[in-house]
């Protein structure tokens, strides 16, 4: 699993998140907080290395999001990550968030532009 | 020939006052058996269709079709190409004459129209037309061969109708278009630069090397020549606006620009151009050009939102999603119900990562029309 180097940024933004999606009216939502139930793990076939997303919801669709910043978003690790997230998105009808705090957006979204993919952007 | 006396005369002129003061100074000269009244160019068209006429005083600037309009069809139709016109017009400045001498023009009178003044023009047209001298006679026959397809015996006249008056220009224009008919590039070349050698104001001879340059793909002098027929006279703007867009379609923008800045220039009503202009640019992915178009429009009419719009799609395209939205925005202000700005804006606010917000246009949308189906796309990706 991914260490995150920022943790109390990178926490805030994952309660952000979580309490957006309550307020949205969504049920079942896991993330990697301490008191919540963890999402599961996204993992490439071949090697069965993966990541856990941040957040993670059921509805009509599967959804699952990861919480960076404009320091975060520039790790190699982070990079790998996005890539997988984004093929399984892809590859499963699901649909792969990138959120990001207001202050951040431009570093964010032009990392995004880089990698390329099936990522939707969002800014809390 | 033509009998002043009982000749009919046609007045054109969209006030109907003016055609009975003209009436009257002419029943004062005793000129005009007959005489027929028309309110433009349109109306003395059909005129013309039902009634034989003589002589027409022609008001260059009316509504619907000018005068000089009228010249210019009357010109191409045998049936009335050679009816003697004296043009009524209160512009004595180099365009009018320019044009004139593009339309044949037999005589033009400066207003005030005074019996002194139409007297004079009056007696000299139909001198002129009861004996024209032996240049018209051959450019006559030159056109009538022409009309025909022989252009070898239009040639033929044309040079006739030079050796007759070496001194005009329209002889030596004449010989340009017929070569220019056969294909003869480099005799039409010749004779052309000869004229506007000879009349720097023979506006037709600017733009037919403008034409032949254009076709050689010389667009340098292309851009010369056809700038030259627009300074002498704005009708042909229209003509910058073609060459502009050929050389937009070359993707030659730089070149677009410098004539279009021309024509804008020239115009003296540039905002309607500078829309043609932007759209053109639009079409043909001149995209930095269109924008400082459509900025300078909007500039002028703020209220615009499919100006607003356009420029807001632009910046969209360019991946400025946060230019995009400050012009959907504004455009969604003065034009609140349109579903594709909606949609653009909803799409710019996802790109932006503000999915929230474009929530609500894609719900409107919906709401009008809830098969929409790039509405219901977008929406998806909203949380």
């Amino acid at each position: 699993m991914l260490q995150n180097r920022y943790p109390d940024k990178h926490s805030r933004l994952v309660s952000r998140i979580v309490v957006l999606l309550t307020e949205k009216g969504y049920q079942n939502i896991k993330s990697v907080l301490s008191d919540s139930e963890s999402p599961e793990k996204i993992v490439w076939q071949s090697s069965g290395n993966g990541y856990l997303p941040d957040v993670s919801v059921r509805a009509e669709e599967f959804r699952f999001f990861s919480a960076e910043t404009a320091d975060s978003i520039q790790d190699e690790d982070t990079a790998d990550k996005l890539k997988l997230f984004s093929a399984y998105a892809e590859t499963n009808g699901a649909l792969f968030y990138v959120v990001f705090p207001k202050g951040d957006a431009v570093p964010v979204r032009a990392r995004i532009e880089e990698l390329g993919g099936e990522i939707c952007l969002w800014e809390v | 020939m033509i009998d002043l006396k009982k000749a009919t005369i046609l007045v054109v002129d969209d006030a109907e006052s003016m055609y009975h003061s003209i009436r009257s100074i002419l029943k004062i000269l005793g000129f005009g058996k007959q005489y027929l009244y028309a309110e433009n160019g349109e109306a003395a068209l059909t005129v013309l269709k039902q009634r034989v006429v003589d002589i027409a005083l022609v008001d260059n600037n009316m509504p619907v079709m000018t005068g000089e309009e009228l010249l210019a069809v009357m010109r191409q139709t045998p049936e009335y190409s050679n009816i003697p016109v004296i043009m009524i017009t209160g512009n004595a400045h180099q365009e009018f004459v320019a044009n004139a001498a593009e339309s044949e023009i037999d005589a033009y009178i400066l207003k005030p129209v005074t019996v002194k003044l139409l007297n004079e023009k009056l007696v000299q047209v139909v001198k002129q037309a009861n004996n024209p001298c032996p240049m018209t006679i051959h450019l006559r026959n030159a056109v009538r061969k022409a009309n025909t397809g022989d252009l070898d015996g239009a040639i033929e006249d044309a040079r006739l109708a030079n050796s007759a008056n070496p001194r005009a220009s329209r002889p030596l224009r004449e010989l340009g278009i017929y070569h220019y008919q056969k294909d003869n590039m480099e005799k039409a070349e010749e004779y052309f630069l000869a004229a506007v050698k000879l009349n720097r104001v023979d506006v037709v001879a600017f733009q037919h090397l403008g034409d032949l340059y254009l076709k050689r793909g010389d667009v340098d002098k292309a851009m010369k020549y056809l700038g030259q027929a627009m300074q002498i006279s704005p009708r042909n703007l229209d003509r910058g606006v073609n060459l502009g867009k050929i050389l937009l379609k070359k993707g030659k923008t730089d070149k677009a620009r410098v004539v279009y800045n021309k024509v804008f220039h020239l115009a003296k009503e540039p905002h309607a151009l500078k829309e043609k202009v932007a759209n053109l640019c639009i079409e043909y992915k001149a995209t930095a050009y269109a924008m400082k178009l459509l900025k300078e429009l909007i500039a002028g009419d703020p209220k615009r939102p499919d100006l607003l719009f356009k420029l807001g799609k632009l910046f969209e395209n360019k991946g400025e999603y946060a230019k995009a939205l400050i012009q959907f925005n504004e455009a969604l202000f003065f034009d609140k119900e349109n579903v594709d700005i909606m949609l653009h804006q909803a799409r710019s606010y996802i790109k932006q990562g503000m999915l929230l917000r474009a929530e609500k246009p894609l719900k409107d949308i919906l709401k009008k029309n809830p098969d929409h189906k790039d509405a219901r796309k977008l929406l998806r990706q909203c949380i």
